[in-house]
């Protein structure tokens, strides 16, 4: 089997929460199961749940991706994280069979049917001949929708800085949520969030002048940037148009380039912007050396897709999306573990530091960078904690991280930690406490 | 800064941090206030070059000019100042790093033990009576075993024991080192250094203390050890306090006195509790002295202690004003004896001694509950020797005595705290003799002698203290009287309802009488048995699930 059998560090990785896990504990009795087996790249069983009929659990590997017939909208749910965590630990009771069984044959069938026919919609669409002028007409309204909302919000923008920030701190949420809904209206839904959020956080924070004045200087630099689109490198335009909010079509996206690599799954992380839940998913391509993002989102309630874990390395011609380095990529849907235990090469904090400007200077939009830190410490100083490396440097942990879990595993002892760096702070995803050891955190 | 020279020179161009300040004054005040100081321009046009024009945008210039040098200025700091809390403060390096963890050598839980932990911490598993009792069990036994927990589990028992305070013992135990270091470093952990010390950090088998796991290395040569304990802070020096109890109590005593006089009160009632741990009778002259101590909570506590030994001055007082309240007739065996009230003792002298007169019954007089204090302090031979009879001859030979009631309340506190009485044995089997003994002298017997004693008094209990009876039978208990303990609870009626009995059965039955539960299960209806039903089939599975811990953790 590619990759051999998981460990059950990575079924815990999948997990959408410590309850999910539990629970999923909770079910590993052999007795309640039937119909277990396992191929090269599903795992299956039934379960007997407290409804009348077992519920037929299926998990693809390649992906992961899960399948039950459960009513439970967590993803992946407590029952493929059982099957999972019996099939790792209790092998003989997941045997390996040349042919699936029925209901999760039919599943894999039917996902590969959906993946060609997205495939051949998206080839079909490039291939179309779309009525040029309508597009064109199109094309055209949209843009003069956004030149309007930006002109707008550059206009609000000098009104506040002639009348001064100092007023705008005193002003209610709805002087920022009338400017954002205008933006929604000009098809700038991404700006119109950070406007929301801006606004916001101007009454909480107390560096809220440097912050608003770094935050309208960005908005000002999509302005200029946006009146000259037309001389932007393609990377850059990328990034504007991600900036914005303004999403590829997707005849467009089948142009996209392709890059092929091992992806390291590097780490996984999940946050909420606004009423979005988002995940983002960082890649190591071992070839490249490039490091690239998935995002995955989901609304408000609903459940998120797992792309891959932490840990795997993953070949696959990624799809990438304009922009610059660290690119967000998709996965192609042809994509394959081929090992269970990549690596990501660690840097120094001074290393990564320059890793981070050179990010940083090319797109002034970027928000997110993940870094690979060689070496590194939880230290304390100044009431608040910090990874510190052996030369001395640190950086600070965002301030809702929790110290514990990585202090228990390395003792205080230096090791190599994976994290995503925003705002000047970072948040840690993955912790190899020894070079044998990967810890999804 | 106005100056128009353009030459580099002589003007005097202010860092990226200083230009920026500036550009943000100028927007707190506003363009129509006082425009953007040119010196703004003139650094980003230093750093970067011309900043873009206005552009062909609505906006005025003066505006655009200061939102675009933000843009500007903004992102040249943004990707330099990553840099800056990486080299901003200059400490040396290592100088803030804490010393690491010191190494636990013990091997990590089996895998099988690990998925019980697991579903007890999730809350999986139906059980009768505290999952927290379990809980403990595991943790013990993995502990007694040798082994270490994973760290990710061991992070969320520190978290639970935080709120679950029978927890902190065992947990304090099974962290071992690292729980020790991660309760330095997380101050609403820090009561797993006083948890753990006690057990004796590593909790090894043969009693040796693990490090002192601090800065110095471990060294514990003495004069590290009484800085540790001149200068440290309060959980500190109690966690330093009980670790040399365990291992030197009188080292650890030494260490008491040589600050006693200086310490708070508060301080001084926090050590006796710890000295209480591992007092022997060499700490004697120390608590006698504590009898007068300034503090009320330090007087009682030493009291307390001094109560349950009976070689202590303290015990022979009890016993010097006890002997002349009983009327012996000399040579004569079969005479009854009487015992009378004291009648003018010294109320300070006896509360220095440990008489508290406010627990006294309202059902029970002064002087009779002052004559119970003396029963119970008084060492137990001080009977034996005075009146020449063995133990149960003296309660035969004093059972005629108005008196009695007291004299028994006394003597089953008496069995009961002083634990190196010789012939403690005897004296529980003769009050047990009496009609209404109290279900503790139970606990107190031997363990061959327990289960005769409790199948006697099973069969004839009245159907009324069944249930009170079955909770105080001490465990564990073996096949035959689990079935006696089933048979009387089915044939009482309403009898089953005790759920303290059944509670009691699920912690102490043994697995060999799981069979007989479920028969037993299986016979109740129904109907108004139900619930029955479910609180025995809760028993089971406790039963069994202590089982699967002892068959993991050897």
């Amino acid at each position: 089997m590619a990759g051999g059998r998981w460990s059950t560090q990575q079924v815990a990785g999948l997990a959408p929460d410590d309850k999910s896990m539990k629970a999923a504990r909770g079910l590993t009795n052999p007795r309640t199961w039937s119909e277990l087996g396992c191929t090269d790249t599903l795992v299956f069983g039934k379960c007997q749940g407290s409804g009348k009929e077992p519920y037929q659990v299926t998990v693809d590997l390649t992906e992961p991706a899960f399948r039950c017939t459960c009513p439970s909208r967590k993803f992946p749910c407590k029952h493929g994280l059982a099957l999972l965590l019996l099939w790792v630990e209790h092998g003989d009771a997941v045997g390996e069979v040349s042919s699936a069984a029925g209901f999760a044959d039919e599943w894999a069938n039917q996902r590969a049917d959906r993946a060609g026919k997205r495939a051949a919609t998206a080839t079909r669409a490039a291939d179309d001949i779309v009525d040029p002028e309508a597009q064109a007409k199109r094309q055209a309204d949209r843009e003069a929708a956004m030149t309007a909302g930006v002109d707008e919000l550059e206009r609000w923008m000098a009104d506040m800085v002639r009348q001064g920030l100092a007023g705008v701190r005193r002003q209610p949420y709805g002087f920022w949520d009338a400017m954002a809904a205008r933006l929604v209206d000009a098809q700038v839904p991404a700006l119109a969030d950070r406007v929301r959020e801006v606004g916001g956080s101007v009454a909480v924070r107390d560096d809220w002048s440097d912050h608003l004045m770094a935050e309208l200087g960005r908005w000002e630099l999509a302005v200029h940037a946006w009146r000259r689109r037309g001389d932007l490198s393609p990377a850059l335009y990328g990034d504007l148009r991600a900036f914005l909010g303004w999403p590829r079509r997707p005849d467009e996206a089948a142009g996209f380039e392709q890059w092929r690599d091992d992806w390291v799954v590097a780490g996984v992380i999940q946050g909420v912007d606004g009423r979005i839940t988002s995940q983002r998913t960082w890649l190591w391509g071992r070839d490249s050396g490039r490091w690239t993002v998935v995002l995955d989102f989901a609304a408000a309630g609903a459940a998120l897709q797992v792309a891959g874990v932490v840990g795997s390395v993953v070949h696959d011609a990624v799809v990438v999306h304009p922009g610059s380095a660290p690119n967000r990529v998709s996965f192609s849907g042809a994509q394959q573990v081929i090992e269970s235990d990549g690596r990501v090469p660690a840097s120094s904090i001074s290393e990564a530091v320059d890793q981070l400007a050179g990010a940083l200077s090319a797109n002034p939009w970027r928000e997110r960078v993940a870094v690979s830190l060689r070496d590194v410490a939880v230290v304390e100083a100044a009431g608040s904690w910090w990874l510190a490396d052996r030369n001395g440097d640190r950086l600070p942990l965002a301030a809702s991280v929790e110290p514990w879990l990585i202090l228990a595993h390395t003792g205080g002892q230096p090791a190599t930690v994976v994290a995503e760096w925003e705002g000047g702070a970072v948040t840690p995803m993955t912790l190899a406490p020894t070079p044998e050891v990967v810890v999804p955190l | 800064m106005t100056d128009t020279d353009t030459d580099t020179d002589t003007v005097e161009v202010p860092s990226s941090a200083e230009a920026w300040a500036d550009l943000v004054a100028a927007g707190l005040l506003g363009t129509e206030r006082r425009p953007l100081p040119d010196s703004v321009a003139q650094t980003v046009a230093t750093l970067l070059g011309p900043a873009p024009g206005a552009g062909d945008g609505p906006a005025s210039p003066g505006e655009v000019e200061l939102l675009t040098a933000a843009g500007v200025l903004g992102a040249y700091r943004r990707a330099g100042g990553a840099a800056a809390p990486a080299t901003a403060s200059p400490t040396s390096a290592g100088a803030d790093a804490p010393a690491p963890a010191p190494a636990d050598p013990r091997p990590l839980a089996p895998e099988p033990a690990l998925r019980l932990l697991d579903l007890l911490l999730a809350g999986h598993v139906s059980v009768l009576g505290t999952p927290a009792e379990l809980l403990g069990l595991w943790l013990d036994r993995a502990a007694a075993s040798g082994y270490r927990l994973p760290p990710a589990r061991l992070v969320d028992l520190l978290g639970t024991a935080t709120t679950r305070i029978e927890l902190r013992a065992p947990v304090g135990a099974i962290g071992g080192p690292l729980g020790s270091w991660l309760g330095e470093r997380n101050p609403a952990w820090s009561w797993v250094r006083t948890a753990g010390g006690a057990v004796g950090g590593t909790g090894r088998a043969d009693g040796a203390v693990g490090p002192l796991g601090d800065q110095e290395g471990g060294s514990t040569g003495s004069s590290t050890v009484e800085e540790r304990w001149a200068t440290g802070s309060r959980d500190d020096r109690l966690a330093l306090l009980a670790q040399v109890r365990s291992s030197d109590p009188g080292a650890g005593l030494a260490l008491v006195e040589s600050t006693w006089k200086g310490e708070k009160a508060a301080d001084r009632a926090a050590i006796v509790d710890v000295l209480a741990a591992t007092v022997t009778m060499a700490d004697e002259p120390f608590l006698e002295a504590a009898l007068d101590d300034r503090g009320k909570a330090v007087r009682e506590k030493a009291a307390a202690l001094l109560k349950t030994m009976p070689e202590s001055r303290l015990a022979h007082r009890a016993a010097e004003r006890l002997v002349p309240l009983v009327y012996a007739p000399r040579g004569l065996l079969r005479r009854k004896v009487d015992v009378s009230l004291p009648t003018d003792l010294d109320p300070a002298a006896l509360a220095r001694d440990g008489f508290v007169e406010r627990l006294r019954p309202s059902q029970m007089g002064v002087h009779a509950w002052e004559l119970v204090h003396l029963v119970a302090v008084a060492p137990l031979r001080t009977w034996t020797d005075l009146l020449s009879l063995d133990p149960a001859q003296v309660v035969n030979a004093t059972s005629g005595s108005d008196n009695f009631p007291a004299l028994v309340r006394g003597w089953t506190t008496a069995v009961s705290d002083q634990r190196w009485s010789a012939d403690r044995t005897a004296w529980v089997q003769a009050l047990l003799g009496l009609p209404d003994p109290s279900p503790s002298l139970l606990t107190l017997l031997p363990g061959d002698l327990v289960h005769a004693e409790a199948t006697r008094r099973l069969t004839t209990c009245p159907e009324s203290q069944i249930a009170t009876l079955v909770s105080s039978l001490p465990g564990p208990w073996p096949g035959d009287l689990t079935r006696l303990v089933i048979e009387r609870l089915s044939t009482t009626k309403g009898g089953s309802s005790g759920h303290g009995a059944l509670v009691a059965m699920a912690s102490r039955a043994t697995p060999e009488s799981i069979p007989d539960l479920q028969a037993w299960a299986a016979r109740l209806g129904a109907d108004e048995d139900a619930r029955v039903r479910h609180l025995v089939n809760q028993a089971v599975s406790t039963i069994s699930f202590r089982q699967s811990i002892l068959q993991e953790l050897p």
